[in-house]
């Protein structure tokens, strides 16, 4: 078993020739390292952080931002090996097929192949994530005894499913710093370097290829990497920065030809007590509001448009959760009593619940990341943010709820309130996912996406990106499972191609 | 041991009455809250005192987001039309064909609710 390689003590000046350099220790460079390990593929990771947090790597991220108000950029993802798994939440669900298709609803919708392209890579990127067995949507046929689904009427909305990533004897998602650390050290072939920052990919004079990458350590040190392939894996942010202030060859950055790099940021809107549920029986199965675990998965109940209501009422993607339960209001009171006594249904052991939501944002090219005239202790500009985002896309979340409440009530099981409408109302419970997707979005066409179907930068033969920044739309799944298998279906094709 | 209490008429008069008195004050009680409950009076009032609590009606009435802003004339259309629908079904039924479809669903303080009743609480808030 080979140790991780500290950048700090390379010596200044070296050049380290391999057949493939992955910029990034996150999610995805650590299973693209893993996907490759049985290939004799020399592979050099580097990661800018250690094995922990360190304030002044974090402070690397710091940037500016405008317009509507988003999470600080050095709070909403971690620069240590792991990347952002080291603070996330565990959620998966794969994408859906309605996910990958060109709506014309949805401006600059659509990726460049349909869900069946990544479909044979969830069930190796759920074992990654340790998510358990592949269940999700077929888990009420496992949870009955917890108890039932809610009963809806027959409608748009449905009781859909996600699974919990966990590190094995606890509770926690899977950190893959620590978890993979040991697997990446016994990969022959690699190299992973700790402390080391990329700070520049430099062109061949052509623009064609990429020629090598310029490593720069805190303490100063700095050297070069000379690979035959480059994967850029860094996050939605970082990979927009590393490509904008690579502009010494290509003066509007690497790949930018078109002016796509940075542009469609995107995140899931996650606002809190978005409406309130009554459910006129007070009987909620525990699954709703928390986790399950059965034969292994770690199951829970969100509340989902079906792809069909999408298509007819021309929807975002979004889900539910059931959150806490909440005294009502008189009006509320009121409401309940009446509608359960002119329907004829008893509401005496009534329960109320607040209803948070995930929320697909329709991709807009002016939510963007520019760089900034400041710059951060290693001497590149930082990114400056312009956060957009449209009312409109909560006008099609609150579309969704009512027909839940429609649903609710048809079933005669219970109803909703719908507790925001402004634009003020939205944004006074506005949080976020952390998921930085969409600045190096996935198109076949060059004037419209950064990276080629095979996540290959258009027009530069040898660079490549993985992560969820070439998702061009992006449904209201999290992340992280869906870029792992998208990663492994990238291994699969470099596997070829270094080769 | 002591000989079983003797059951007298007299005794079995005052059971009565007792019995009796307390059925009247019990009855008035609920009668008393049935009749201090706010019933609706004016026109609307055959079709909103078909739910039980006008006041409730009324109180939801003043938050419901109508699809036209023309208070009255829309409150007769709306009356005219729950009446002939209530003719056909009792107020359970109507509701419950509202909530067949989105179209016919309304909201009132952010409550989603069946069309149909929504129109009532308007009614009722205009008659109580």
């Amino acid at each position: 078993m080979s140790a991780f390689i500290d950048a700090r003590t390379v010596p200044a000046g070296t050049t380290i020739d391999t057949d493939l350099a992955i910029i990034g220790g996150g999610p995805a460079g650590i299973s693209l390292a893993l996907a490759l390990a049985p290939y004799p593929i020399r592979v050099v990771l580097l990661e800018s952080g250690g094995m922990n947090f360190d304030a002044k790597t974090q402070d690397l991220y710091g940037g500016p931002q405008i317009g509507y108000p988003y999470l600080k950029l050095e709070a909403s993802r971690l620069r240590y090996l792991g990347g952002s798994t080291n603070h996330w939440g565990g959620w998966c669900r794969p994408l859906s097929d309605i996910d990958f298709e060109a709506r014309d609803w949805m401006p600059h919708s659509g990726w460049p192949f349909a869900r069946k392209e990544i479909e044979p890579h969830f069930k190796r990127a759920q074992s990654l994530v340790e998510a358990g067995p592949y269940v999700y949507d077929h888990a009420s046929k496992w949870t009955k005894s917890f108890g039932p689904e809610l009963k809806l009427g027959e409608g748009g909305v449905y009781t859909s499913w996600f699974q919990f990533s966990k590190t094995r004897d606890s509770f926690l998602p899977t950190h893959f710093g620590h978890r993979y650390a040991d697997d990446l050290k016994r990969i022959a072939h690699l190299s992973t370097y700790t402390h080391a920052n990329v700070t520049g990919l430099r062109l061949t004079p052509d623009a064609a290829k990429l020629d090598h990458l310029d490593v720069a350590t805190l303490s100063g040190n700095k050297f070069t990497i000379r690979p035959k392939f480059t994967v850029l894996a860094t996050g939605a942010m970082e990979n927009a920065r590393l490509l904008l202030a690579s502009n010494d060859v290509a003066a509007a950055g690497v790949g930018n030809g078109n002016d796509l790099v940075g542009r469609f940021f995107a995140d899931h809107a996650i606002p809190r007590d978005c409406a309130t549920m009554v459910l006129f029986d007070g009987k909620l199965a525990p699954f709703y509001q928390g986790n399950a675990t059965v034969h292994g998965a770690i199951l829970r109940a969100t509340l989902s448009p079906t792809e069909k209501y999408q298509r007819e009422k021309q929807l975002v993607a979004s889900l539910t959760t059931v959150e806490n339960e909440v005294k009502l209001d008189e009006l509320g009171q009121a409401a309940v009593a009446t509608t359960t006594s002119a329907l004829g249904i008893d509401a005496t052991n009534a329960k109320a619940f607040s209803i948070g939501c995930g929320l697909e944002l329709t991709p807009n090219p002016e939510r963007r990341l520019v760089l900034a005239d400041e710059r951060d202790a290693l001497g590149m500009p930082r990114l400056k943010l312009k956060m957009r985002v449209a009312d409109s896309d909560f006008a099609h979340y609150r579309n969704t709820m009512k027909e839940l409440g429609r649903q609710l009530l048809a079933a005669g099981a219970g109803m909703i309130r719908l507790d925001r409408k402004t634009h003020g109302e939205w944004l006074s419970v506005m949080d976020w996912g952390n998921h930085h997707m969409g600045t190096t979005r996935m198109s076949a066409d060059p004037k419209r996406g950064v990276v080629d179907a095979n996540s290959q930068v258009h027009g530069i033969g040898n660079l490549f990106v993985a992560g969820s920044s070439v998702f061009p739309t992006y449904g209201a799944s999290n992340p992280t499972m869906n870029l792992v298998a998208l990663t492994l279906r990238l291994a699969g094709h470099l596997r070829k191609v270094v080769a | 041991m002591s000989p079983p209490p003797k059951i007298t008429r007299r005794g079995m008069t005052l059971g009565g009455a007792v019995a009796v008195g307390a059925a009247i004050v019990a009855g008035g009680v609920f009668e008393g809250r049935r009749l201090f409950k706010r019933r609706a009076s004016g026109r609307y009032a055959e079709i909103v005192n078909q739910l039980d609590n006008p006041e409730n009606a009324a109180r939801i009435g003043k938050t419901v987001e109508m699809i036209t802003p023309d208070g009255v004339t829309m409150a007769d259309e709306a009356a005219r039309d729950l009446k002939t629908r209530l003719a056909k079904q009792p107020l359970a039924a109507l509701m419950r064909d509202d909530t067949v479809t989105l179209e016919t669903m309304a909201e009132a303080g952010g409550w989603v609710i069946p069309l149909a009743l929504a129109e009532i609480c308007v009614l009722a808030e205009q008659s109580v």
